[in-house]
């Protein structure tokens, strides 16, 4: 990921990004963690559900050692949301189902 | 002079794996008094890493006695799994779903064909394995997309796969229930003879029994080094990415691209020589890896989580070795590369062995005399 | 771009770029890698991002940015945020960026991948809205995102403190503080006051802060014992008892959990550098000598990743890891390393000053993790506490075979949730001290990789 999204056309650093989360788009601040994004603008703290024990779980180390701020990025599953900096466009997904579908 | 713990038993079985635990829960089903003593060093945890996989095929054109033990142990396992759940509550997950070895190309398909062939006469007409078309293989794994080069495959029905952790765990809890001891971390340093039994000395515990049973993995070259014996087994290291878990898109195995009951991929087939060394290399693993994509190219997508690499014990001829130790009949010594496999078998076979002392038919020819080996002094 | 580096350093932490600078003042050719998009670690994560000055405490802003100067004011660096390291053995590495694997040859590791907080179990711990003092804290640093209040915080911890200081400087509502520490540690830890004057300024911002915490009137629980967290689908209210015996419980929308800090150990397990236990601190370190080499030659650890004593010693650690290196390199001989060490280690000394007080006073208890048989202890794979009592009363008494046994360890994070508490658990049902079993064992890949990334041929290192 690189840090491209900040910077807009005209070169300067942007304010905002707009991001889509479960389709619907939300204007949010640029240079967060997805998994920020999750918690502090979304409407949400629920990021995926466990694979093994099938309980709804959301971030909880926000540092990349938990693995239970996984979503769906642009189309690829179980990206850790706290490690992946928001982008203009993203798509995000929350992470519901195993790879390939249920 | 230490005060070592003395405890006496008919059999004390050296090696809790998946070889030693069958024996152990044979004869404790049996109602002998049998002991496991089990302390795996780095280099003896064939047991805890091995695809789980229940293999018969293609084993071993010009050995039928070997390939006939493998479907004779393919054909006790679901009457052992039922045992071991009953008995110990644990599942080993069996399942006799088959198995298939796919081929990349028209010559891997010919070539594979032929080998069928020369089996299914070596078997007298008769071989649970044929080849299949791409066809044929596309509705048995209707949520497997494969690659383009994939032109076909064997298919075998005797196969299939387990849990290989709960089939160890099973047979050790079931051993133990039905009266069996059962001590972990404790290594044996020593055998003796003493007073016309054995005595071990593993630590601070002294067993004393009538029998003992090498069933130490690759451990058994330092133990039957004890009489003099060289066992003619050498490590042969395996190396095994695993995925994180799918759904149920691969109910039947492929040999090498495995999926767990609990929904892990495994992907691992290769054969190294080099020494004891477990050592991961990225290199290696990654050309099994390129190797699945061809098979399955949406296998690229899923992350690996964790990777390991541990040492099967190939014996020189990779055919089993059941024997006792020249000038001890009372020390049996058993290997197997293909231990899961074999375990159903194992468990009637062996403990049957050890018993009478004499051993069925169906596995004289495992015998080390087919080595012509020289012996050290004892 | 090199194909060979004198060091690499994994982790763009306080450690990791003093590490890194000072290798590079000596002329050493040095490779950062850290997985992060931008340096500073955790402690001063993305204090290269707008609007620093809102989401940083001051001082911490002063001394985050001299580090970053320090860091980035050194030819010989070749930094590479966002790459993350998933094989390392002596000599080289694996990484995976943008999606490419690429591999970096090294003569000499220095591991700078810091601490964590401690993964406690309880009844409760997975559902949304149950996070740690040090997540908050983190969360709010690097992006300006507040917890949902109200707020329950639990534990026992110096980050407890800072965040309940934060929380309520930022106006979000503080339901209750349930403090689980002891007075009994507490009080054995004043005999360390005499010497935890030798760092006045950072007893008085202690200070500060416990007073400003006590006049904001919070509802605070003392000698809490047991906590339970409850909701539907998320968190909702905090049940708590006491040593008195006495029950409450209070609702929230976020709970924050602190049992102090321990070392990331996952990438010095897998380097197979010999670890010791540390009684009262109760976790696992990789033993170094004081320049932070370890057993495994060409590898040193530095930072709070080999003890927790805090950013300022951590800085010195990696200056001082640095100087070995060039020792070992031959850049500079003994009398140097001897001259230039030694305003590092007046600082070094200075900022453990403290350190006896504070980890006297926040000792965790040995019956945190006495949890009871049906609390998840494994995050990933479910397992509990009582399947890890069952499997050493079946036999396992070896937590690499426990977790066999009971899955615990084997999902991605691999151990890091659940292997204090496996260690833990599984010694007290043996009847044993945890020192004396040996712990959780890591492998590559270090972090989960796209089999595909994995499997693919490593990229050759671009010409310069």
């Amino acid at each position: 990921m690189s840090q491209n999204n900040i910077i807009n056309k005209a070169g300067q650093a942007r304010e905002t990004v707009t991001v889509y989360f479960e389709n619907k788009a939300h204007e949010i601040p640029a240079g967060i963690s997805v998994a920020a994004a999750v918690l502090g603008h979304f409407d949400t703290i629920h990021t995926c559900v466990n694979v093994s024990t099938g309980e709804k779980r959301g971030p909880h180390c926000l540092m990349g050692v938990c693995f239970d701020c996984m979503v769906e990025i642009n189309g690829i599953p179980n990206q850790q949301g706290c490690l992946v900096m928001v982008e203009d466009g993203m798509q995000i997904k929350r992470q519901e189902a195993l790879f390939g579908g249920q | 002079m230490k005060n070592n713990r003395v405890e006496e038993f008919e059999v004390a079985i050296i090696g809790g794996g998946v070889t030693g635990a069958a024996v152990g829960y044979g004869l404790a089903k049996n109602n002998k008094k049998v002991a496991v003593l089990d302390a795996s060093s780095p280099v003896d945890r064939a047991s805890r890493s091995n695809m789980g996989l229940i293999w018969c095929q293609s084993k071993a054109l010009g050995n039928k006695g070997y390939a006939d033990f493998g479907f004779l142990s393919s054909d006790l396992f679901e009457g052992l799994a039922k045992q071991l759940q009953e008995v110990s509550d644990i599942d080993i997950e069996y399942r006799g779903v088959g198995g298939i070895i796919p081929c990349l190309g028209g010559d891997e398909f010919d070539s594979r064909k032929t080998y069928i062939e020369k089996l299914t006469e070596e078997h007298g007409g008769s071989y649970p394995a044929e080849m299949i078309s791409r066809q044929a293989l596309e509705r048995k794994l209707p949520r497997i997309r494969f690659g383009d080069e994939v032109t076909g495959a064997t298919w075998c029905e005797k196969d299939g796969y387990l849990n290989p952790l709960n089939l160890v765990f099973a047979l050790r809890k079931g051993m133990v229930r039905q009266g069996g001891t059962l001590y972990t971390e404790k290594r044996v340093s020593s055998i003796s003879r003493k007073n016309g039994a054995y005595k071990l000395i593993a630590g601070d515990l002294e067993i004393r029994a009538e029998k003992v049973v090498l069933a130490g993995g690759l451990s058994n070259r330092t133990l039957a080094g004890t009489f003099g014996l060289r066992v003619p087994i050498f490590p042969d290291r395996g190396q095994v990415l695993l995925t994180e878990k799918v759904p149920d898109i691969l109910p039947i195995p492929i040999l090498g691209i495995t999926r767990t009951p609990g929904g892990t991929i495994m992907v691992g087939f290769m054969h190294e020589k080099v020494g004891s060394d477990t050592g991961f290399v990225p290199e290696s693993v990654a050309k099994e890896g390129r190797w699945a994509m061809r098979v399955w190219p949406d296998i690229a997508k899923l992350r690996v989580i964790r990777c390991w690499s541990a040492l099967r014990v190939m014996p020189d001829d990779s055919y089993p070795i059941y024997d006792t130790v020249p000038g001890h009949p009372n020390i049996f010594l058993f290997n197997a590369h293909s231990a899961v496999t074999l375990a159903a078998a194992h468990v009637a076979v062996l403990t049957d062995f050890v018993e009478r002392g004499v051993p069925k038919k169906e596995i004289e020819a495992f015998s080390l005399k087919r080595f012509k080996l020289k012996q050290g002094k004892v | 771009m090199l194909s060979q580096w004198d060091v690499i350093v994994i982790g763009a932490g306080p450690s990791g770029m003093s590490a890194a600078g000072m290798a590079a003042k000596i002329g050493l050719q040095v490779l950062v890698v850290d997985e992060q998009p931008s340096p500073g670690g955790q402690i001063y994560k993305n204090i290269t991002g707008k609007n620093a000055g809102q989401r940083f405490h001051d001082d911490e802003l002063s001394d985050g940015t001299a580090v970053i100067n320090g860091f980035f004011n050194q030819e010989n660096i070749c930094y590479y945020p966002n790459t993350v390291v998933w094989f390392i053995e002596k000599g080289r590495i694996l990484c995976s960026m943008e999606g490419k694997k690429k591999e970096f040859k090294g003569i000499h590791i220095v591991v700078a991948t810091g601490a964590m907080e401690r993964p406690v179990p309880f009844r409760g711990w997975t559902l949304p809205g149950v996070m740690t003092a040090g997540s908050a804290d983190l969360l709010h640093k690097s992006s300006g995102v507040l917890p949902h209040g109200p707020v329950v915080i639990a534990g026992n911890g110096p980050l407890l403190e800072k965040i309940q200081m934060t929380l309520h400087q930022r106006g979000v509502e503080i339901a209750a503080v349930a403090d689980m520490s002891s007075k009994v540690k507490q009080a054995a830890s004043l005999i360390h006051i005499p010497k935890a004057l030798g760092d006045m300024s950072f007893l008085f911002k202690g200070a500060m802060m416990k007073k400003e915490n006590l006049f904001s009137r919070v509802k605070t629980v003392s000698q809490v014992t047991g906590i339970r967290a409850e909701g539907e689908g998320a968190f909702e209210k905090l049940v708590l008892s006491t040593k008195r015996g006495d029950c409450s419980h209070f609702r929230g929308k976020t709970l924050l959990y602190h049992q102090g800090v321990i070392p990331r150990t996952h990438i010095t397990k897998t380097l197979n550098v010999e670890h010791a236990w540390d009684r009262r601190q109760r976790y696992w370190y990789p033993k170094t000598d004081r320049y932070g080499a370890t057993n495994v030659s060409g590898v040193h650890v530095v930072g709070d990743g080999a003890f927790v004593h805090g950013a300022a010693a951590s800085v010195c650690k990696g200056e001082l890891a640095a100087l070995d290196i060039a020792l070992q390199m031959g850049c500079i001989c003994v009398e140097e390393r001897k001259n230039l060490e030694k305003n590092i280690r007046s600082k070094y000394r200075k900022s453990l000053c403290t350190r006896d007080f504070i980890d006297g006073w926040f000792a965790p208890s040995k019956d945190i993790f006495h949890v009871d048989d049906d609390v998840t202890v494994c995050r990933c794979e479910g397992g509990s506490a009582g399947d890890i009592r069952n499997a050493v009363l079946e036999g396992c008494l070896n937590v690499n075979d426990i977790k066999i046994r009971t899955r615990c360890g084997m999902g991605p994070c691999q151990g890091r949730m659940c292997s204090s508490a496996l260690s833990e658990i599984a010694a007290r049902a043996a009847g044993v001290s945890p020192e004396t079993m040996e712990p959780l064992k890591s492998r590559s890949p270090i972090r989960p990789i796209p089999f595909g990334e994995a499997c693919s041929i490593a990229e050759e290192p671009l010409p310069n």
